[in-house]
């Protein structure tokens, strides 16, 4: 049940109408309820397992509270994240681990064919991490245990945010959840519809016509020339960018309307600096979890320079593997270590960015360098990866792009570039996101019109084939 | 509540009215894209009555590859080639010949093997609303619940399209390239262009069994009321049948065991790669006579 779907909107207004018709002790009940169901469209065999790993944490989380030898609250964290990280393991990586180390060995004999038969659980890598989060969280004594089961599987598994995140933490939405009484605001309501709106439009009319550039590029590759690679690379860069963020906008703006605020998971990341600041403006949520749970207890950049680069490595290799068990995706981890250890060890970003003439191209020069990371993210294999990089650095580079059909999606790419403008706007007035300028609109006749065109160009120019989000494989 | 709601209705009645005014706006006769041959196509089935037609149904492997005016002069009797575009459904034409037909009609039906892959039989959004923009806002009644839950979200795309050409003249010139009897003609004499990559035109859908359930019920239908219905197969190149032969294979198989009339066999109409014009399923001046000659040769032997 997609976002952008019929279903959804069905499911939606009645979950909507139901919610704020029904006392409030029943509320998060509902919305459990609804989430399940919701988990269920997907793929209703794996609630089992969704439920299973929030019982697991919810115990594990008690236990915790209860002792307080440190033991035996190490213990009980470890039960929790072991089988967090075990579950994880089998259904996304085992294959993958088990297919590569037999390609090392060069025999089929660790291989079995039915392990191609395990599915991913969407969501997997998300409800995974919030269980993880919440019960480090307790342990470093950040939150209190949750004393009621419903309120801690609505935190998990709260419908908005089940399969494509952000990834909450305890003290924000857990901490809503329980203590909060909810009660209906029209101004957040107002929010919540206008960030809906904005992200539909950026993905229906942006991300899924982008969509059909790229899928043709990097699929049919041996007939596209060096410099039609770079730009479907970068129109790529775009699309990512634009699906994710309309996935996290849409998150945000249904968890308004039932009254809970979700965390900020984009804040304008290709206009950062450097590659430092890019992480923290891009998946907010999921740098921030490595970052608090990964390198800071590893010594972050204190103890010394080496330790530094390890931990820089070893959160980007994991990154890299949360996005998938491909050796692209590990590779594009160890890219983006390289360009953080560059980033703080050579003079190219440090002089650069601090002169505010130079603002400009130390923006360019990042928007290359991830654009150019983005190439083993999409691609299906290294050895692609490395036909395609061949192809962009070759003469062809020089030669004019040329995509079949592709100039019909010309006024995708001159309203991509007019919402990039008006992105810049917000971000040159410190704004959290686009849809604060909206706001921000005192003519409420402007501010309608400004609706109206945005329905106008969904309805009109946005692909409507049913694409998944592309953080729902993750 | 209460005023989000009553906002939301005054927020969107303005812009359902809009939709509703662009819905019934008059049809430009000015499409002249490819698919504006549809309107033609219309009109060659509304003018045919009681003449014992022949009706060949499909998507575009029978525009770009049958020499229907051949077939009309060797039968003596109209034959008209209603093969518009795959991505139309032929389920979609079906229900638009249902009553348009009449006793002593025969119908051959000639899908492309992508129809029988998933939902495709239903037709896609995109190609339905266009038809349907172009044919007349009436034959909503000829969509079924899916099919119009598909329709839907390309309405509103389809009806500016609409709007526009009835302002604008629409500079495309493909619709001219078609002759009186529906066949596709301006690529004859244009030499074969390169088709990239085979390997494109591999669909990941699986068969359905259900396409030929539905096309049977056709069958039941036009049986009933006197209307001949056959069905036969779609010309492919070699190279790419190698690639599909076990799917090509199942879909056949399941032919050959319906209850439908069949044309010859799926291997009768695999072609040199040569023989085609800048897709798989669209043959040149060469392949479309080669295969008007054995479908010709098909029906005089069933007959």
């Amino acid at each position: 049940m997609l976002f952008t779907s019929f279903n959804f909107l069905l499911f939606f207004i009645i979950v909507y109408f139901t919610y704020w018709n029904v006392g409030i002790e029943k509320r998060k009940i509902l919305l459990l309820l609804s989430s399940n169901i919701f988990y269920a469209f997907w793929d209703y065999r794996f609630l089992l397992l969704l439920n299973g790993t929030i019982l697991i944490d919810f115990i594990s989380g008690l236990k915790i509270d209860q002792y307080n030898e440190k033991k035996i609250k190490e213990k009980w964290v470890l039960v929790s994240i072991i089988s967090c990280l075990f579950i994880l393991f089998i259904f996304k990586y085992l294959n993958f681990f088990i297919s590569s180390l037999s390609s090392f060995w060069g025999n089929e004999k660790y291989y079995f064919s039915t392990l191609d038969q395990i599915v991913l659980p969407v969501g997997i890598s998300f409800y995974t991490f919030h269980g993880i989060s919440y019960v480090t969280d307790l342990y470093n004594r950040k939150i209190k245990a949750e004393k009621y089961f419903i309120n801690y599987a609505l935190f998990v598994s709260y419908f908005p945010l089940l399969v494509a995140g952000p990834i909450e933490r305890a003290g924000n939405l857990l901490n809503q959840i329980s203590n909060k009484i909810v009660k209906f605001d029209y101004d957040n309501s107002v929010i919540g519809l206008r960030l809906i709106l904005i992200g539909v439009f950026k993905k229906l009319v942006l991300a899924d016509n982008f969509a059909n550039i790229v899928d043709e590029v990097y699929e049919y590759y041996s007939i596209y020339s060096g410099s039609t690679i770079l730009l479907a690379t970068f129109i790529f860069g775009l699309q990512i960018y634009f699906d994710f963020s309309a996935y996290s906008n849409i998150a945000s703006g249904v968890s308004k309307l039932f009254g809970y605020e979700l965390v900020i998971n984009f804040k304008f990341p290709y206009f950062a600096k450097n590659p430092k600041e890019f992480w923290s403006r891009w998946h907010i949520s999921l740098s921030s979890f490595f970052r608090d749970y990964v390198y800071i207890p590893l010594g972050g950049d204190k103890l010394s320079k080496l330790i530094f680069i390890r931990n820089v490595f070893l959160v980007f290799v994991l990154s890299g593997l949360w996005h998938g068990a491909n050796f692209t995706f590990l590779v594009w981890g160890v890219y983006h270590a390289l360009m953080l250890i560059g980033n703080r060890y050579t003079f190219i970003f440090r002089n650069i960015e601090k002169n505010k003439y130079t603002f400009f191209i130390s923006v360019v020069i990042t928007y290359f360098l991830v654009n150019l990371g983005w190439i083993f993210f999409r691609s299906p294999s290294i050895s692609t990866s490395i036909i395609l990089l061949n192809k962009i650095f070759s003469s062809t580079l020089f030669s004019f792009p040329y995509i079949q059909n592709g100039t019909i999606y010309l006024p995708i790419l001159v309203l991509a570039l007019l919402y990039i403008g008006v992105e810049y706007l917000a971000f040159s007035k410190n704004k959290l996101d686009v849809h604060e300028l909206f706001g921000n609109l005192k003519n409420g006749t402007l501010r309608k019109s400004f609706y109206y065109l945005i329905v106008i160009l969904i309805l009109g120019m946005g692909s409507y084939s049913e694409n998944s989000f592309i953080y729902f494989q993750f | 509540m209460n005023r989000l709601l009553k906002n939301i209705l005054f927020f969107l009645f303005p812009l359902l009215i809009f939709l509703l005014l662009l819905l019934f706006f008059p049809i430009s006769k000015n499409d002249n894209s490819y698919f504006g041959c549809i309107i033609d196509k219309n009109k060659l089935i509304n003018n045919s009555h009681l003449k014992q037609s022949l009706i060949i149904v499909g998507g575009s492997n029978i525009a770009f590859g049958l020499d229907c005016k051949k077939m009309s002069l060797l039968y003596s009797k109209p034959v008209i080639n209603y093969g518009i575009q795959g991505g139309l459904g032929v389920v979609f034409q079906l229900e638009y010949l249902k009553n348009r037909v009449n006793k002593g009609d025969t119908i051959i039906l000639i899908p492309e093997y992508d129809q029988y892959l998933g939902d495709n039989i239903y037709g896609s959004g995109k190609a339905l609303s266009k038809a349907l923009i172009l044919s007349g806002v009436s034959n909503f009644s000829l969509l079924n619940p899916h099919q119009f839950r598909k329709v839907l979200p390309f309405l509103f795309n389809s009806s500016l399209e609409n709007v526009k050409l009835n302002i604008y003249k629409d500079l495309n010139l493909e619709r001219f390239g078609f002759n009186e009897f529906g066949d596709f003609i301006a690529h004859l004499d244009l030499p074969n262009r390169q088709i990239d990559v085979f390997d494109k035109y591999s669909s990941k859908l699986a068969f359905n069994r259900e396409s030929i359930r539905k096309i049977e019920e056709f069958s039941q239908y036009f049986k009933k009321k006197g209307v001949g219905f056959l069905i036969s197969y779609c010309p492919y190149p070699k190279s790419l049948y190698e690639l599909h032969q076990k799917k090509i294979q199942v879909i056949s198989l399941n032919i050959v065991k319906s209850n439908l009339k069949i044309l010859g066999r799926s291997q009768d109409y695999v072609f040199p790669d040569s023989l085609f014009f800048e897709y798989p399923l669209h043959l040149n001046k060469t392949g479309r006579e080669i295969r008007t000659n054995l479908l010709i040769k098909q029906i005089n032997s069933f007959n």
